[in-house]
């Protein structure tokens, strides 16, 4: 509740909002520990870096996207700047680190 | 080709299944004692938390060796995942105190692996308790001279898979054909029907130990349908009983 009086999201809502627009971009069963390239069930298969930037392009780096993560204008999200293991969870913690 | 494709795709879509399928009640509690510190059948918060643990690592450590509630503990402190990962368990399970059994599933909200069974232990030099003794068997097979020696060697995993390929080569003998070109008919068994036990004592004293065996020899030939032959089997003349053997050994 403090972080939301404060205008930042708080990690849980931002893995939240990941899990709807995976399930948008056609991935359903994600978890925090799902990872970005293995296959189902405990990764979302994409096939490399290009289609999940294209993701990130299309559902966090757009304008709605930003506004949507709480995230500034000049502010981007690459899929390289994730933490290893490159799954859900450290998007949402990147994510979270780079609110504005 | 059909038939060569057809069994393997039944044994893939049989293992897939297997692999989709719920736990019994029975494997997910073997599962979850696993991280069930001090087993009294139920998850505590720290214990779910051990779970995770396994789960957000990736299962990159022993169970028979957990990290302390301490480590547990710091590493919840600073990992994302985990921290996901306990908002996911509460957010399916609520918040409690503690957790039964049967709300959580292992192989689900932890990954855990599935449980070892406990080795139970030898007795090095001591004697065997009496229900472990061996206890008498029964035995088939086809002739006298293959019936286990009444002092069986050593048996190390080699020899038993060598005993089991004997066993499958000496057993005894049923056998039922028939030709349909005129309808004959002929039944066999041949073989050795056997009771072996051992004793301890005896002649000898206590320390003695022996094996007697009892068996019962059986070669048998029979014929019918409308074909039947009118001359008799070249190796069991008119099918009548061609020997019936009873022995009975002992040796301490």
């Amino acid at each position: 509740m403090t972080t939301f009086l404060n205008g930042t999201l708080p990690i849980q809502k931002i893995y939240d909002l990941l899990v709807e627009d995976f399930g948008s971009d056609g991935k359903a069963g994600v978890h925090p520990d799902t990872t970005f390239y293995d296959n189902p069930p405990t990764g979302m298969g994409y096939s490399g870096a290009l289609p999940m930037q294209a993701f990130l392009n299309t559902y966090v780096n757009s304008s709605n996207g930003k506004q949507r993560y709480n995230l500034g204008a000049d502010t981007n999200i690459f899929v390289g700047q994730v933490a290893s293991p490159k799954c859900v969870g450290n998007l949402a913690a990147l994510i979270f680190a780079k609110q504005q | 080709m059909r038939i060569t494709v057809f069994p393997c795709v039944l044994a893939f879509t049989i293992l897939a299944n297997a692999a989709l399928a719920d736990l019994t009640p029975q494997e997910n509690a073997a599962r979850l004692k696993q991280i069930d510190r001090n087993a009294d059948g139920v998850l505590e918060n720290d214990e779910v938390d051990l779970g995770l643990y396994y789960r957000a690592t990736g299962g990159k450590f022993d169970l028979k060796f957990p990290p302390s509630s301490a480590q547990v503990a710091a590493f919840a402190a600073t990992n994302a995942v985990f921290q996901l990962l306990r908002y996911e368990f509460v957010t399916d399970h609520g918040t409690k105190e503690e957790y039964a059994f049967s709300e959580v599933k292992a192989d689900i909200d932890f990954r855990l692996p599935k449980a070892e069974k406990p080795q139970t232990d030898s007795l090095p030099g001591g004697t065997i308790p009496s229900s472990d003794r061996p206890n008498g068997k029964f035995i088939l097979r086809q002739s006298l001279d293959k019936a286990p020696l009444l002092f069986d060697t050593d048996k190390s995993g080699s020899t038993m898979t060598q005993g089991a390929d004997k066993l499958a080569g000496e057993g005894a003998l049923f056998s039922y054909g028939q030709a349909f070109n005129n309808g004959a008919e002929e039944w066999l068994a041949q073989g050795l029907f056997g009771y072996e036990a051992d004793f301890e004592g005896g002649l000898f004293g206590k320390t003695s130990i022996g094996r007697w065996l009892f068996s019962l020899g059986f070669s048998r030939i029979d014929f019918g349908g409308s074909g039947t032959p009118k001359t008799s089997s070249p190796r069991f003349k008119n099918g009548l009983f061609r020997d019936l053997l009873v022995v009975f050994h002992w040796t301490g």
